[in-house]
């Protein structure tokens, strides 16, 4: 049972926000170098720890996305029968303040340029590392109170149960996987 | 526990023999068929009975205060062993066909062997002559099909003396071939089959990872696809396993999208036996925690009209509003409660446990339901 080569997150990589592991101070020249990159309005969401990513985490398969999704149908919908829906005139400018930002993260909507994209280093789901960061993600999350069961490094049920919590409560597409948003959003890096 | 198999001594006869049992209470007339065994009890040893046929004569121990009238049993005077293939008292009787199977599924709760089994095929067919009018007969394995010439010829065959029979085959659906189609044709028109078809993902790495077979995934699509076309009645199943749980919600959308035309979907419980039992650690998840990635497969299968069940799944460990989904499954004979399950109002409607359910390894949110439950 290999699942080795498995683990990728492409919504991450397509929108390259995972593109240069920069640190944390030369962020800020970096955007002003790139003004014009078709990206640059991404650049508010780009947060330091999600360049400092090392690895990716979840599985990158061609349907993977879609069961996360379905789940989030109602979310999807009422953002498109919101009356503040960009006109014609906006539809050149960024659509950040009119999306449902709680809804599926603009990164995995846009279009993505190979150029940009860096391929991280998959990391194996049944390395040291991924049980690491899985014990890591476990304790932050008792930290914000959610009930995450034993604290072992395994994503059991109870596990994945506040992984989702948590997702929902944040706004992610909820999918009780961990990826590297989710990571992101709880500080951790995965390095 | 229900046993299954019986000892018994036999009196000078070795070749195998079907006969089907009958009490003297239950016996009208003093005529008995040929296929007929007249089992009086021995008054002294309770579960012993004398057992005479036509031609043979034989003892059976079987368990006290157990019901065995109607019972057709297989014999087996070798090994001094009776197999009981159907019994009266019980709604589901399976003939396990053959114990060879073609593909290696982690959570097998029958792990193949390599035995011989083509010497049953005839017995098998005599045992289903003999057996009680409108039974449902379930053929397993091990992979039925792999022997699916003599399946074939066995069910047309009783198809003409038995039209009262029905099926209900577990196959993997891979060996069927276009030119199959005529008999499947043929079959479909003049008895009644559902065809159970195990689909684990619609991802084909994860397929054929748990039934542990590459190309597996297309073959079975495929066969989906022309036994629909001889007006086959399937029954999709799916085990949910650690690892095509969260394929779940996906795997309902791609039947919705491509195989719309199966008469059922059922998702199962894992049966904590055989392959199940070695990978448990690996493979259960516990879905009492967290059953969303279940509730959104039952939504999407609600959402597009496909029916939808869950299968060995105890209803506490689905949430409320889901349990109309599950269903009492668990065979009779392999079927136990808990003592939790003493205080439930909703025992009679569950499915229970596996006889080899260990309660150390399994759902952490297992409680009787209280009654009032019932009317939401």
């Amino acid at each position: 049972m290999n699942r080795k080569g498995k683990f990728s997150i492409p919504t991450l990589l397509a929108a390259g926000l995972t593109a240069l592991p920069v640190a944390a101070g030369v962020e800020a020249e970096k955007s002003s170098e790139s003004e014009n990159s078709p990206f640059d309005h991404m650049k508010g969401i780009v947060k330091n720890i999600e360049e400092a990513h090392q690895f990716t985490l979840a599985q990158h398969r061609s349907h993977q996305s879609h069961g996360s999704h379905v789940s989030h149908q109602s979310h999807r919908s009422s953002s498109y029968q919101s009356p503040s829906v960009q006109s014609g005139s906006q539809a050149t400018t960024p659509a950040r303040s009119t999306r449902n930002k709680m809804s599926t993260p603009p990164n995995s909507v846009l279009p993505s340029s190979p150029a940009i994209v860096k391929k991280l280093k998959i990391l194996p789901g049944n390395s040291g590392k991924f049980r690491e960061l899985v014990m890591r993600t476990q304790i932050s999350l008792l930290a914000k109170g959610y009930r995450v069961g034993e604290i072992n490094g395994e994503l059991h049920a109870r596990a994945v149960a506040a992984l989702y919590k948590y997702q929902t409560d944040t706004g992610q597409i909820p999918s009780g996987k961990l990826t590297n948003e989710t990571l992101s959003s709880l500080g951790i890096v995965a390095q | 526990m229900i046993r299954l198999h019986f000892k018994a001594d036999f009196e000078s006869c070795t070749a195998p023999f079907v006969v089907k049992l009958r009490l003297p209470s239950s016996v009208q007339s003093k005529v008995l068929g040929k296929s007929e065994a007249l089992a009086s009890p021995r008054p002294t040893q309770a579960g012993v009975y004398d057992c005479q046929s036509w031609k043979r004569n034989f003892v059976l121990h079987a368990t006290p205060g157990e019901s065995i009238d109607g019972d057709v049993l297989l014999c087996i005077p070798d090994r001094s062993v009776i197999q009981r293939l159907f019994r009266r008292a019980s709604n589901s009787n399976t003939l396990l066909l053959t114990e060879r199977c073609d593909q290696l599924c982690v959570m097998c709760s029958q792990p193949p062997k390599n035995t011989d089994d083509a010497w049953r095929f005839p017995l098998y067919e005599q045992a289903l002559m003999l057996t009680d009018s409108n039974t449902v007969v379930g053929v397993s394995g091990g992979e039925p099909t792999l022997y699916k010439d003599a399946l074939f010829g066995m069910i047309h065959r009783l198809s003409t003396y038995r039209p009262d029979l029905s099926y209900h085959i577990l196959t993997n659906g891979q060996h069927f071939v276009v030119d199959d189609r005529p008999i499947l044709n043929r079959l479909h028109g003049c008895t009644s089959i559902v065809w159970g078809i195990p689909l684990y993902s619609h991802q084909e790495e994860t397929h054929d990872e748990i039934v542990g077979k590459k190309g597996a995934f297309r073959r079975v699509l495929d066969n989906l696809f022309l036994l629909a076309s001889t007006n086959a009645r399937i029954e999709l199943r799916t085990v949910i396993t650690a690892l095509n749980l969260f394929d779940l919600p996906g795997l309902a959308s791609f039947i919705a999208k491509n195989i719309p035309f199966i008469v059922d979907w059922a998702l199962m419980g894992m049966e904590p036996i055989g392959y199940a039992r070695a990978n448990w650690k690996r493979l259960f998840f516990d879905h009492s925690v967290f059953p969303q990635p279940i509730i959104n497969a039952l939504e999407i299968s609600a959402l597009h009209d496909i029916p939808c069940h869950l299968y060995n799944i105890p209803r506490c460990t689905i949430p409320e509003g889901y349990r109309r989904y599950c269903v009492d499954s668990i065979s009779d004979w392999k079927k136990k409660y808990l003592t939790v399950c003493d205080g439930c109002s909703e025992r009679t409607l569950c499915c229970g446990f596996f006889e080899w359910y260990n309660v150390t390894t399994a759902w952490s949110q297992i409680e009787p339901i209280k009654k009032g439950d019932l009317t939401q």
